[in-house]
């Protein structure tokens, strides 16, 4: 019960931070969405592994934030180049758009047909950690700098 | 001549001229002879091992802690494209745009016709069948530790690999650095397969140092291209762009927290303990480290938990 309160908490305040840290230029906005991504992958990671108990009301609210927080950032990638000291998007986004704009589609179909249907226990959770867990590299390899 | 001193009459300025271009030929020759002797090919010794007949099953598992297939297959090769070796990625430094060569089995482009010992000699002492030097981003640094018993299953694991007849572009350097017979100056400097941390647990070192060529990428190099041994995975400029490749000694500020289960599942799975993923060349070595049995991921782990710790870099 105390965890269901916790991880509530958590996913409440991923969809907050959708809304309200956006900030107004592209990549501020595209930061914040991939936080509350990372937030969500957390959760999903923790419930799957282990980490965390499987808790299916906060994981609903879990993949509904992601899903609205994949949404913003399929938004937030201007169509003029967006590369700056302040990003780690990389030119590569501008220069195979169409690539980048299929890897990103594909994660957010795979997080809407999550959200509309979760999965029902840990194990099943797994399964789609792995999904989005090689979606996620197979964009970060091209279109992200490493960081240290 | 009316005035000059007598040493300095044409007679004996003449005749010093000559002693003098007589010594600036002698030394002449003498550097030549020193520059070809000191980089002349040198291979390894023969052994009989070279003649066994290599365990294929052995040889794909040296083949994914290698990491053959990130550089050597079509960038962006994705499940059974990632052992199509036909070469062709490009890789820029500072010396200059490298080509992948092709390692596919095609007798003609690839390496089909080589032998254990042709492979042993190119990964452990970068040098060509023909007798020339690689250049060092064939990581033959690092390779120059493996077992010629690896290098025997490998040959045969490479050999059951589609052949791919695929020629492909040379590599575009400007004029000093096309001259390969220098590299073996160079290889005096940086080539030994001394081990870098003895104290570190011998199974992960002999995966970190040597088949895993892990300092390639995440330890500093000087001017000249070489590994800074002191500050040995510490981190490093992004060699293929922007950013840096992280630190990953125990000093790290982040990897250096990460628990050796930690370490393990981020080999096995791209994600960190926070769940953020593996991105640039990374993802290839994933896949790769993903491949191996599970002994050797832990061996690398325990391997990076066992050596100094270094701060990241300022």
């Amino acid at each position: 019960m105390k965890f269901s309160v916790i991880t509530s908490t958590i996913a409440a305040a991923l969809v907050a931070g959708v809304v309200f840290a956006g900030g107004h230029l592209a990549y501020e906005q595209r930061q914040a969405a991939m936080k509350t991504v990372g937030g969500s992958m957390k959760v999903i990671g923790g419930m799957s592994q282990g980490a965390m108990p499987f808790d299916a009301a906060a994981l609903a609210e879990t993949l509904a934030a992601m899903q609205v927080a994949v949404e913003t950032a399929q938004g937030a990638f201007p169509a003029e180049p967006d590369v700056s000291e302040n990003s780690k998007a990389l030119a590569a986004i501008w220069e195979t758009r169409d690539d980048f704009d299929l890897r990103l589609q594909t994660l957010a179909d795979t997080i809407t047909v999550a959200a509309a249907t979760p999965p029902a226990d840990a194990a099943a959770l797994g399964v789609l950690l792995g999904q989005l867990g090689g979606q996620c590299q197979a964009c970060h390899q091209n279109y992200r700098q490493p960081t240290q | 001549m009316p005035g000059l001193p007598p040493e300095l009459s044409p007679a004996n300025t003449i005749n010093w001229l000559r002693r003098f271009l007589k010594f600036c030929a002698v030394a002449a020759v003498l550097a030549a002879a020193a520059f070809f002797y000191l980089t002349a090919p040198n291979r390894l010794p023969p052994s009989p091992v070279y003649d066994t007949a290599g365990n294929a099953a052995a040889g794909e598992r040296i083949f994914n802690i290698a990491g053959c297939g990130s550089c050597h297959m079509a960038k962006g090769a994705t499940g059974d494209a990632r052992l199509v070796l036909g070469g062709g990625q490009e890789f820029a430094s500072p010396f200059g745009t490298f080509v992948a060569p092709n390692i596919s089995s095609d007798v003609e482009t690839g390496i089909g016709a080589w032998s254990s010992y042709d492979l042993a000699n190119a990964l452990l002492r970068g040098i060509s069948p023909k007798g020339s030097h690689y250049y060092p981003v064939l990581p033959y640094t690092s390779y120059a530790r493996m077992q010629p018993a690896d290098v025997v299953d490998l040959r045969a694991y490479l050999a059951t690999l589609p052949a791919v007849s695929q020629p492909n572009a040379s590599h575009d350097l400007p004029l000093p650095f096309r001259l390969r017979r220098g590299l073996g100056l160079w290889k005096l400097l940086f080539l030994d397969d001394a081990p870098i941390i003895p104290n570190a647990p011998d199974s992960g070192r002999y995966l970190v140092e040597g088949l895993g060529h892990c300092a390639e990428c995440h330890t500093p190099r000087n001017l000249i291209g070489g590994l800074d041994r002191s500050r040995w995975l510490a981190g490093a400029p992004n060699p293929s762009g922007e950013g840096r490749i992280p630190n990953i000694t125990p000093g790290a500020a982040d990897v250096g927290n990460w628990s050796v289960a930690e370490l393990v599942f981020y080999f096995e799975t791209g994600f960190t303990p926070e769940f953020d993923t593996a991105g640039g060349e990374m993802v290839n070595v994933i896949a790769s480290l993903a491949a191996l049995p599970v002994a050797d991921r832990e061996a690398i782990a325990a391997y990076l938990k066992a050596i100094p710790a270094q701060t990241d870099a300022q």
